[in-house]
């Protein structure tokens, strides 16, 4: 018996009802988005470094930020990103990796990556040269003074974006094999906590 | 002026027999609703024909066993609250005529 007159027959009719039937809310679901296509801009190349944009953005404004990102520039043609890649390319910064947008239940958080081959530098204080964590930034301000380009007027929209956010934050990402660890930790001139930690393992004692 | 009863389009359905139910699913906006036996078979019976018929497809499979839902409201009770839930939909036959000429 698989249809209701039948079902009716053995055990009655009962008073018709029908009432939605409460759905489950699952609280770590995340809207089911696709990706349309690859981009399609150089890759990341040999860099090192990873410098990251992160902030939040409404819904609303999440729709416009992509608006802007696949609106070529009237007078050049060029998509924002591309003219971006190109820009940090040229200017020797390193490379636009993209802006992405965490998948998932927290579908309002956008991250702008570049990949970054950090400058060396020395100063009185180090008689070796080091990386200089400072010289993307530089960099990219120098790119953000030509105003003349749609690569800076293109990265000077995203920088605002992240500015006026007030959950904005930058972080940088060094990629693991490209680090001489054991070195950089265990030197006390460099790291004087951690060279203790690696040379006796135990945990310097500080008294207060 | 007669009205005829069709499901609405999109609407699907999933029998549970063995817990004596149905479950309806409506896409726009997405709902899904539960139905006794009686709601379930005046469902499957607006096959787009007069209320009129319905009704007396409806009294011919409950009369026999009877029970409330044999009851004469019962079965107009049952379209106001498939209606109101988006299964089901009404359509008057003069405007039916009307759109097919």
């Amino acid at each position: 018996m698989t249809n209701p007159r039948d079902l009716i027959r053995s055990r009655g009719a009962p008073v018709p009802l029908a009432r939605p039937i409460p759905t489950e809310v699952r609280t770590d679901g995340g809207l089911m988005i696709n990706l349309l296509h690859a981009p399609y801009w150089r890759g990341p190349g040999s860099h090192p470094v990873l410098a990251e944009w992160v902030w939040h953005l409404s819904l609303n404004d999440l729709l416009a930020l992509r608006t802007f990102l696949v609106t070529p520039d009237p007078e050049t043609g060029i998509q924002p990103e591309a003219a971006i890649d190109a820009g940090l390319k040229d200017h020797g910064i390193g490379s636009y990796l993209g802006t992405f947008v965490t998948h998932g239940s927290n579908f309002n958080q956008v991250r702008v990556l570049f990949g970054h081959a950090p400058k060396s530098m020395t100063n009185a204080y180090a008689d070796k040269p080091a990386t200089d964590p400072a010289s993307f930034n530089r960099l990219i301000y120098d790119l953000l003074q030509k105003t003349d380009t749609q690569a800076s007027r293109n990265l000077r929209y995203l920088r605002r974006l992240w500015s006026e956010s007030p959950t904005r934050t930058e972080t940088r990402l060094i990629m693991l094999s490209q680090v001489d660890l054991a070195s950089e930790l265990s030197d006390p001139e460099n790291s004087p906590f951690t060279a203790d930690l690696l040379s006796t393992g135990t945990r310097m004692e500080t008294k207060l | 002026m007669p009205i005829t009863w069709s499901l609405k389009p999109g609407v699907r359905l999933r029998p549970i027999p063995e817990q004596e139910c149905c479950l309806a699913y409506v896409p726009r906006p997405p709902a899904l609703h539960g139905l006794n036996l009686s709601s379930w078979l005046v469902l499957t019976l607006c096959d787009g024909r007069e209320q009129r018929e319905i009704g007396r497809d409806y009294f011919d499979a409950v009369g026999p066993s009877g029970g409330p839902g044999a009851t004469p409201g019962a079965f107009d009770s049952a379209l106001i609250q498939l209606e109101a839930l988006g299964l089901i939909e009404r359509r008057a036959i003069e405007a039916t005529r009307k759109e097919t000429a």
